[in-house]
């Protein structure tokens, strides 16, 4: 249940200004947020300090591009990219408060906001984010997850990045660009600064690392504190990093914000009057990736789909959670702007048999601590032991999923640690995976390269994913915050933006 | 096989065969005893499994009476699976769930009239599915209780299941729950340690043991287990539909059991062992103290010859031995007073023969001397003048007679005549003998002489050989006319070198098969008269030359006396 929650919370001093992309345009940074996007409301009145329950532990060597929710929520609010894309999908200013195409659209010149500062006062140049961009893209050479800075802009598509002057950045792309990137607002490309005398590296967001001590030596949690990083009005934010508590106790021992999955804690939550349970958008989607249907599409079989009829009763009884039927188009439908989009590995997919081995053990794997999966992967194993003409969703599975019926061993579905469910994915060894997957990445490109990474049988020609991956259901988390602490913000890729009332600045 | 190796095989059988028969008796008992107590003990244990098999059952349906209980009063379960409004569908179906979990079942499913799955603890997931012969099935299961595979999953498990039912507005729903069978539930069942259970169902076993083994195979368990008992328990087979049959089997090791009969067995082994060989030690003892004394007089008995006739048999001994003892001791005193009278008695009957031996050769020697004596008286009465002439012939014949008798003389004055071994020429001694012996009408001596042959010996002793020989050929003839017929000839020989055979040959009156198996036995003849130790004495002379005699004869039809001497090669003198 932990595992499944997790919380994205940007203190947001000043979303100043509604941009639209391409020329040159201010930014202000006293411009109003659309409404749409505010979930919580502001407080009437300021509050000290606001308890935030997390439930991995960040780590500083990780600064800035976060590994975990816990450091994607920390992360976000302590570092900035150039560039945000809110929750109806405009691009905002963020480091940078205006940029400019040229070259076809090639090239974008990024002008840094004016009071871009450090936590130490010292302004943000170009050349920070130059060297930001490349550490994080070293760090994550060396973390196995990505390819240097030649490898961020492959992730990105950009070729290059040079420092202008002060405050002006000239990023070069591989191909041309109508609108700006929005690849610019993953975490990935959030900047930050090593410091000698700080084992957190300095950013720009609203709120720095003050403190990070374990509350006692007995309790389990650790504590971060942040406050506001130059002198903003804002509360003191105080992270509470826990494995071991229900997050219902969480809540009750003064917890004022979590964001969770978890039905029973929001049920729970519903009922209290001190606290307001907030859907959020639906971001992550439930995918079926079976190495049948690339096979069968190889033998001339065109993939079957199933019909929104299953996908809603999936998503209604199957999983315990908010979750719905599948809605697309999704990203992976449409990926023709990408160009190639196949990893710069120097691997390429496995032949798959032609069909799945019939007395192989046919195993639906998932992750054990995602509760969401194993419902769908144990109704999938439900279904099959039907016959076809049992019921229509029956029937519409094994339509959709070659090699399901029949077979000299059972399908069972199995739950499996990470690493393996990761290995055994690679290459595509077992009869199919359950997996989750952003349902809106800031650049489906990069979550295309991402995808086939991780599957590497996954065919690398054509546009469209679909041949590989049945969408099974669509789920969002909700937002628990106690009443009166904390507005909140949702962006387009789901995170939650915490809004205090008095603090609409930076 | 001696009296001491028939004592000991004796005693041995008459003390080791009552002992091993009741060696044997005992260890049999024993052993019955054991198993005896072992049954009862498997029995006693059995009876806790199957209390144990009726206690997992009366729990299950136990916890369904509460279930039952629960889901009727419950208005949320009323409204999701009656009035089926949907906000109350997710907690149906995850009722089955709360409810398995609360009451310790492993399986749980909530069907309605048609057979659906509204809610299933196991497999939450399953629901929609129609099962109608599930319930069925449990409800018709002698006891209400049966084994069945219920879905999962991850992989189908074995349940021992029972069913129950409730009305809620009108609708009938049921309830299916069941505890999981699996290892550990058939460990619990054996209690650990001696038992175990296994279970055998339609298309499988589930065996603990065979996961500690690491082995999946059916019957991999240790052959030193035996199966004690089978507990039969119905099985739901839905998809065919019908109700098999599955066993709880009861397997128990028997190594502690075999171990101990082991032991017994090993301990009586060695039990016997040692007074089997103490009574061997004893018997052998025993039998040598009772044949010692036999032995000493067997071996005393043993010395006892005419010319030892001084063994003492004396002893102190009262018993059976002491008396035999003494017999002996008689025995051997009147052995010696007999010995004497035959000394006696041979002294004399040796200077008799020596006698009879000194008259014949005697009369041997003057034969010859009388013949030519005869024929001078008669030439003399006849022809006094040819009676020079022949005198002169004959007169070799008393020289020769003279000094055989010279020699036979000294001969016995030495005692014992010791032959004087030379080359001699047969043909020599034959024309000589034959000559000498020439005489009586009726009898024609002829020779056949092959050419010169010798031999080494004593000629003297050749002599007496054909002589004995030529003379009783002439007796043979009886009076009757026949002829005496001497041939010598040379044979080459094969490998053992040539020798000479003498052969003198008659048409006398022959002898039978009785009278020449005796021929040459001393004191044996057939002439009245007669010694009988003319052909043994030319035996032994044969003997000394080295040579062999034979003798061939038809009754009737005459004899035929055949002499092999070793020749002299290279000297025919």
């Amino acid at each position: 249940m932990h595992k499944s929650i997790f919380i994205h919370m940007v203190g947001v001093t000043v979303l100043a200004a509604l941009v639209g992309c391409g020329g040159r345009q201010a930014v202000r940074h006293d411009e109003l947020l659309p409404p749409a996007c505010g979930i919580v409301s502001p407080p009437a009145e300021r509050v000290d300090t606001v308890r935030v329950a997390m439930f991995d532990a960040p780590r500083p060597e990780h600064a800035p591009a976060a590994t975990n929710d816990a450091e994607r929520l920390l992360f976000r609010q302590l570092y900035e990219t150039l560039i945000t894309v809110d929750c109806l999908g405009v691009v905002r200013p963020a480091l940078a408060e205006s940029w400019e195409r040229g070259d076809g659209g090639r090239r974008w010149m990024f002008e840094l906001r004016d009071d871009a500062r450090f936590w130490d006062g010292t302004p943000v140049t170009a050349r920070d984010v130059v060297e930001s961009w490349r550490y994080t893209a070293l760090d994550q050479m060396t973390r196995g997850s990505g390819a240097g800075i030649g490898s961020m802009a492959p992730s990105a598509g950009i070729d290059s990045a040079v420092a202008a002057d002060q405050r002006v950045l000239r990023v070069y792309f591989a191909r041309p660009h109508r609108e700006v990137p929005r690849a610019l607002a993953a975490p990935a490309f959030a900047v930050a600064k090593s410091t000698w005398d700080s084992r957190w590296p300095h950013g720009s967001g609203p709120y720095r690392i003050v403190s990070s001590e374990r509350d006692a030596p007995w309790k389990p949690w650790r504590t971060i504190a942040a406050h506001p990083a130059f002198g903003g009005g804002g509360p003191i934010i105080r992270f509470v990093t826990t494995s071991a508590a229900d997050a219902r106790d969480l809540l009750e021992g003064g917890i004022d914000l979590l964001v969770t999955a978890d039905q029973a804690v929001i049920e729970y939550a519903a009922g209290q009057p001190q606290f307001d349970a907030v859907p959020l958008p639906y971001d992550r989607a439930y995918i079926l990736c079976a190495p049948s249907r690339v096979s069968g599409r190889a033998s001339g079989g065109a993939p079957a789909t199933i019909p929104p009829a299953l996908s809603n009763e999936l998503a209604r009884d199957a999983v315990r959670g908010d979750a719905r039927g599948c809605e697309p188009p999704y990203w992976w439908n449409d990926l023709g702007d990408c160009g190639e989009v196949s990893p710069a590995v120097p691997w390429r997919p496995r032949v798959l048999n032609d069909a799945y081995p019939p007395d192989a053990e046919r195993r639906i794997l998932f992750d054990l601590t995602d509760t969401v999966a194993r419902g769908l992967a144990e109704r999938i194993v439900a279904l099959a032991a039907a016959r076809t003409d049992a019921s229509a969703d029956a029937a519409a599975l094994f339509s959709a999923l070659p090699g399901l019926h029949g077979g000299e061993s059972g399908l069972r579905a199995e739950g499996v640690s990470e690493r393996a469910l990761g290995e055994s994915l690679l290459d595509g060894g077992d009869f199919a995976y359950v997996v989750s997957v952003p349902r809106r990445p800031p650049n489906p490109c990069d979550a295309a390269r991402s995808l086939m990474k991780r599957a590497r049988w996954v065919p690398a020609s054509g546009s469209d994913l679909s041949d590989a991956f049945i969408p099974l259901v669509e789920t969002r988390p909700h937002v628990i915050v106690r009443k009166g602490t904390i507005g909140l913000l949702v962006d387009w890729s789901g995170d939650v933006l915490v809004i205090n009332g008095t603090a609409g600045g930076r | 096989m001696n009296f001491r190796a028939r004592l000991v095989t004796f005693f041995l059988l008459a003390v080791l065969l009552p002992m091993i028969a009741l060696s044997l008796l005992i260890r049999n008992e024993m052993a019955d005893r054991l198993t005896a107590q072992y049954e009862r003990r498997v029995d006693a244990l059995i009876g806790v499994i199957e209390n144990d098999l009726d206690e997992e059952s009366g729990a299950v349906a136990a916890s369904l009476g509460v279930l039952r209980a629960v889901a009727v009063d419950d208005n949320r379960f009323r409204r999701a699976a009656v009035d089926r409004v949907p906000e109350e569908r997710r907690y149906l179906l995850d009722y089955a769930g709360n409810a398995m979990r609360l009451s310790g079942l492993s399986m749980l499913q909530i069907q309605d009239e048609t057979g659906r799955i509204i809610s299933s603890g196991h497999f939450r997931n399953e629901y929609d599915r129609l099962e109608p012969a599930l319930p069925a099935l449990l409800a018709r299961a002698p006891g209400g209780t049966a084994l069945m595979r219920a879905r999962a999953p991850d992989a189908p498990f074995l349940a021992l299941a029972r069913v129950d039912s409730f009305q809620m507005a009108g609708r009938r729903f049921t309830i299916v729950a069941g505890v999981r069978v699996e290892r550990r539930f058939l460990a619990r069942l054996a209690r650990g340690g001696e038992m175990a259970v296994s279970l055998a169902f339609p298309g499988g076993v589930l065996d603990p043991a065979v996961e500690r083994s690491g082995s999946d195979a059916p019957g991999a368990r240790a052959g030193d287990h035996a199966i004690v008992r089978e507990l039969p328990v119905p099985f739901i087979d839905v998809e065919r539909g019908k109700i098999a049959e599955a066993r709880f089997r009861v397997v128990h090791s028997l190594s502690e059991l075999e171990a101990l009969r082991g032991g017994i067995d090993r301990w009586f082994l060695v039990a016997v062992a040692a007074a089997a060989v103490l009574a061997i030690v004893l018997v052998i003892w025993l039998a040598s103290r009772i044949s010692r004394p036999l032995v000493e007089l067997a071996g005393k008995t043993a010395r006892i010859d005419l010319d030892r006739l001084d063994i003492d048999f004396e002893t102190d001994r009262r018993d059976e031995v002491g008396a035999l003892s003494r017999l002996l001791g008689a025995m051997t005193e009147r052995l010696r007073q007999s010995a004497v009278r035959i000394k006696d008695a041979e002294r004399r009957a040796t200077v008799g023969e020596l006698a009879r031996q000194v008259n014949h050769d005697i009369k041997n020697g003057l034969t010859p001397i009388r013949n030519v004596f005869r024929h001078l008286v008669q030439l003399l009465r006849d022809e006094p003048a040819r009676l020079p002439e022949v005198f002169r012939e004959r007169q070799g014949t008393f020289d020769s007679s003279i000094s055989y008798l010279e020699n036979l003389a000294s001969n016995y004055a030495r005692l014992y005549p010791r032959s004087e071994r030379r080359p001699c020429n047969v043909n020599e001694i034959v024309r000589r003998v034959v000559t000498n012996l020439r005489g009586p009408e009726h009898a024609d001596l002829r020779m056949n002489l092959g050419g010169d042959v010798a031999v080494l010996g004593d000629p003297v002793s050749l002599r007496r050989v054909l002589e004995n020989l030529v003379g009783n050929a002439i007796d043979a003839l009886a009076a009757r006319p026949g002829s005496v017929t001497v041939s010598t000839e040379c044979l080459s020989g094969g490998g053992e070198g040539a020798r000479v055979r003498i052969t003198v040959a008659d048409t006398g009156i022959g002898m039978s098969d009785g009278q020449i198996a005796r021929v040459f036995d001393d004191f044996y003849t057939t002439k009245e008269g007669g010694t009988g130790l003319g052909l043994s004495i030319v035996r032994r002379l044969v003997m000394d030359l080295g040579g062999t005699i034979h003798m061939e004869s038809e009754e009737g039809a005459g004899s035929r006396f055949i002499i092999d001497l070793p020749a002299v090669e290279g000297d025919r003198s």
